[in-house]
């Protein structure tokens, strides 16, 4: 009788283990699922927030790549979608303007050397208007950083006054009104 | 005219923020003063250009390199989570316990330094021929015989007849010439044996040196016979005569 007892809980082993191990497996797998989703729905706006404070492509795909990184890291506690896409907002704007201030203190290093490096803008170039671009977006590096954070994000197609306001965590009007300032700015500055 | 005063309402308009209340007024004064006309078309095309370029610069995606990226280097950075050590928190860790050691080390060093003179311990001096042997080191050895005399108190417990001990010899150490003689390999039992002995002041046959290396094999020689070679055995037809005679 007892032996008996004694069999059927040894047989039950092998499947308490199984699924032990199989009520752990879904976890990992829908912490890896759901990163992967937010990679995948939020690398275009880290993308694109590093572009707008570095001007280059490759800078701000480095960026962003950092950016996600740390977010895997700090994952667990980032699951709601809105509040992973204001972390990675900030967090991404944080590494973009690191690196430019540590690439200008570069530059200024540099400036002597290269000063008469910089190939001049073609007539094609200056016809495309690549050189409103740059003076834009120095006119766009020189505004005070909450104005610019406001300016590029509501410049991100898809991302409005509100949601702007919902990744800066900001009342909608303090938004606005930051916008207006920072459009006027730029405007003075390229007049 | 002077149109300064309309510039800034002119700006405000461009922007979209002039008060509702200001703007009729602001439409009389563009449809009657081709400068300020020309002047807000300029600010509403400047601002345009401004939006377009912002929008423009922004409308890139990562390259379709970026996700994979991301992957390797989440893949890369837990390998190197497990190596904790050679994270640069972990490295100073390690320097941070392997200087702690070394300053350990360092202050037990000096405080045997500042306790009682040395005494001399054997080692190796003279290659491996000839060993090294500090005659206290084996008085040392000797001292437990005499520890028997004075027999520890039932109550005490190991530790301290061992420290009781020590310090005995401790102080013999201190109270003994300092010497050290160099053995020959497998002569120093004997040279121990003589030692004890002479320390023990009970000298008999049994323990001298003779005695005890009597007991390790002598080398055996056995003497050959030779016989002279006869010449007339080598030379049957009588020995060569030398060249120059």
């Amino acid at each position: 009788m007892l032996e008996g007892r004694v069999d059927a809980w040894v047989e039950t082993l092998p499947e308490a283990a199984v699924s032990l191990s199989a009520s752990q497996q879904p976890a990992e797998q829908t912490f890896e699922r759901e990163f992967e989703r937010q990679l995948a729905d939020c690398s275009a706006l880290a993308y694109r927030v590093a572009l707008g404070v570095l001007h280059s492509p490759a800078d701000a795909e480095e960026v962003a790549q950092e950016a996600f990184v740390r977010a895997y890291r700090h994952f667990p506690r980032l699951r709601e979608p809105d509040r992973f896409r204001a972390w990675l907002v900030r967090v991404t704007w944080r590494l973009a303007i690191d690196r430019q201030r540590s690439a200008a203190r570069r530059d200024r290093r540099e400036l002597a050397v290269k000063a008469n490096e910089y190939p001049p803008l073609t007539v094609e170039e200056a016809a495309l208007g690549r050189e409103f671009q740059s003076r834009l977006e120095q006119a766009l590096d020189s505004l005070p950083e909450k104005l610019r954070r406001v300016v590029i994000l509501a410049a991100i197609e898809g991302y409005g006054m509100s949601e702007t306001a919902a990744l800066l965590e900001l009342p909608q009007g303090t938004v606005r009104s930051r916008l207006h300032r920072a459009r006027k700015l730029l405007a003075e500055k390229l007049r | 005219m002077n149109c300064q005063p309309w510039r800034e309402w002119i700006a405000e308009a461009a922007l979209g923020s002039l008060d509702s209340s200001c703007r009729p007024k602001l439409d009389r004064h563009l449809a009657a003063c081709a400068h300020c006309r020309r002047a807000f078309e300029a600010e509403q095309k400047l601002l345009a250009a401004v939006d377009d370029g912002l929008r423009a610069s922004l409308t890139g995606t990562p390259s379709s390199e970026f996700v994979p990226r991301v992957r390797m280097r989440i893949a890369q950075e837990s390998e190197t989570a497990r190596a904790w050590w050679l994270m640069p928190l972990g490295r100073i860790r390690v320097t941070a316990a392997v200087a702690a050691l070394a300053a350990l080390v360092l202050a037990v060093g000096l405080l045997h330094r500042a306790s009682p003179p040395a005494k001399a311990s054997a080692s190796r001096i003279a290659g491996p021929a000839v060993s090294s042997v500090a005659l206290n080191e084996v008085a040392g050895v000797a001292t437990p015989a005499g520890s028997a005399l004075t027999p520890a108190r039932p109550a005490d417990s190991a530790h301290d007849s061992a420290r009781r001990m020590r310090r005995r010899q401790r102080a013999a150490d201190d109270q003994a010439p300092q010497c050290e003689v160099l053995v020959e390999p497998g002569q120093w039992r004997a040279i121990v044996a003589a030692y004890r002995a002479a320390q023990s002041e009970r000298v008999d046959a049994d323990l001298t040196p003779d005695r005890a290396l009597a007991s390790e094999k002598p080398v055996e020689v056995t003497p050959i016979e030779i016989d002279p070679i006869a010449v007339a055995e080598l030379y049957p037809a009588g020995p060569p005569q030398s060249p120059g005679r």
